[in-house]
């Protein structure tokens, strides 16, 4: 025989085993599925925000946001500051309208947003990039900006790729300590979801050990059926990471450092992040399983 | 075909619930294994199928050393040794013919040998027409029929039935029975615990007995 008939019987098992306890099936599942989201999330986070900083490590600019009122004259001054700087390697002015483009792209979907703001409300802006890297220079190139009139706000990349470098690799690592957290939550459960399956099928398996069944016939129903949870907690877990990419592309659509924007990680990148995810799933399944099959089976 | 050498079981240190227990049992005999309860039967029944291991002395069953086999070797083991219990251990949810059918299922025959071996045991244990029933729908005669007719369709070299008459009333006791000798006829080592004295002095069988875990009588022909 019967290698057929005997995976056949095997996979029979795993079939009927994983709906023979719906609930505890489902909420297995839905714990590896909330620990995976978060383990994905933290190294799409984490790959992001490689990704923005790596880019801004070569060009930093920064940004002078003038007042909507602001006089020819008091524009004529910063361009003129710039112009003269031996620091700044170009520059590019920002109108009002340009600034309402976006703004009207960023809130595409609040009309009740848009429909109260003109282009008068926005501020035109200069963006600039400097010739040189060091970040010292830039800071008291931008703090001279500050000075000068009509300037509402100066807005430096350097704090903002400290302060996402920064926080992000809290955020990260907290999500990612909170995965692991929750994974082992996840792994707990496989282990008593299995432990359960043994004993409500434990005539069978007496059955099975009397006449004399193989242990990998015995146990691979079990160890399968933890690997199945696993797999599809993370199965689950890939749209919510694709979900997560989507969202914080539309929350940085519209920035105005294009630094956020780079946070946004292509396709390919959440792809590669979910085989990881299901792969974890599956590691996480067929450990749970084969501890309560080691805890509950015995020759 | 079993053979029992000054053999010791204890769970606690100093607790022997088996104590110097030697004897054989040779192909195709029928051996009574008797004794109250507590003497160490079951025990000892545990041991012939490596459900337990023996703490000092040699057990030896169907040319294997069970202190020396590897537990990846015990399912072949038990597929020479078959069991029936007094509670026949069926599965509630499996008809007649699937409950055996099982038996070979789960050591890998394939469906055209299931169909070939099932019913001429079916026969023999005299259930061919109850091949559809499920246990709850059959006497405790015809389960235990059940049960033996799963340990014979593996073709066992050796049967060992724990107290299995114990939940039946005599008639159906003698027709079980009946069946065992069948079975020792062709060839099958039965071992059987039972403390029915009807039983054991009806049939003038070897007898077998133990008493506080040591054996105290091993005689041919016996009686209770």
């Amino acid at each position: 025989m019967s290698a057929f008939s005997q995976t056949g019987h095997i996979f029979r098992e795993v079939r009927n085993n994983l709906l023979r306890n719906v609930t505890l099936f489902v909420g297995t599942i839905a714990t590896v599925w909330v620990s995976l989201t978060l383990f994905g999330s933290a190294l799409i986070i984490q790959e992001g925000v490689e990704q923005a900083t790596s880019r801004w490590k070569g060009g930093i600019e920064f940004i002078v946001f003038m007042d909507p009122g602001a006089t020819d004259q008091q524009h004529g001054l910063v361009r003129s500051q710039l112009d003269s700087s031996p620091d700044v390697a170009s520059y590019k002015f920002f109108t009002k309208e340009n600034a309402y483009e976006e703004f009207l792209e960023e809130f595409s979907d609040s009309p009740e947003l848009t429909s109260d703001v003109t282009a008068e409300d926005l501020p035109p802006s200069y963006r600039v990039r400097p010739s040189t890297s060091d970040s010292a220079i830039i800071e008291a190139l931008a703090d001279e900006f500050k000075q000068s009139p009509g300037v509402r706000k100066v807005s430096l990349a350097t704090d903002l790729i400290r302060t996402l470098q920064n926080n992000s690799e809290k955020i990260s690592r907290f999500i990612l300590i909170t995965s692991v957290v929750v994974l082992v939550a996840a792994l707990l459960l496989i282990f008593n979801t299995i432990g359960t399956a043994i004993f409500a099928r434990r005539r069978d398996i007496e059955v099975m050990q009397l006449v004399g069944a193989s242990n990998f016939f015995i146990r691979t129903p079990f160890v399968l059926e933890g690997t199945v949870q696993g797999l599809l907690g993370g199965a689950i877990a890939i749209p919510m990471l694709f979900l997560l990419n989507n969202l914080l592309e539309g929350f940085v659509e519209g920035d105005q450092l294009e630094l956020l924007s780079n946070l946004v990680v292509d396709s390919g990148v959440v792809w590669s992040t979910s085989i990881w995810v299901l792969a974890l799933g599956a590691v996480v399944g067929a450990l749970g399983s084969g501890f309560a099959v080691g805890r509950h089976l015995k020759n | 075909m079993i053979k029992l050498e000054n053999v010791a079981k204890s769970y606690k240190r100093g607790d022997n619930v088996l104590e110097g227990v030697s004897f054989e049992v040779a192909r195709g005999e029928f051996a009574f294994l008797v004794g109250v309860s507590g003497s160490g039967k079951s025990t000892l029944l545990r041991l012939l199928t490596r459900q337990e291991r023996a703490t000092d002395g040699n057990v030896f069953v169907a040319g294997k050393h069970l202190n020396k086999l590897k537990s990846w070797r015990v399912p072949a083991l038990r597929r020479t040794v078959g069991c029936v219990f007094q509670d026949y251990k069926l599965l509630e949810d499996k008809d007649v013919y699937s409950n055996v059918a099982y038996a070979l299922q789960v050591v890998g025959r394939n469906k055209r040998e299931i169909e070939k071996e099932v019913p001429p045991v079916l026969e023999l244990v005299g259930l061919s027409a109850k091949v559809k029933d499920f246990p709850n729908e059959l006497s405790g005669g015809e389960q235990q029929r059940v049960a033996i007719a799963r340990v014979f369709v593996m073709r066992p070299l050796i049967l060992l039935a724990d107290e299995p008459t114990g939940n039946l009333d005599p008639g159906t006791s003698a027709d079980i029975m009946q069946l065992l000798e069948r079975i020792s006829q062709i060839g099958t080592t039965v071992l059987m615990a039972t403390h029915e004295r009807g039983i054991v002095d009806e049939m003038r069988r070897r007898v077998l007995e133990l008493d506080d875990g040591r054996l105290v009588r091993d005689e041919l022909g016996g009686s209770y």
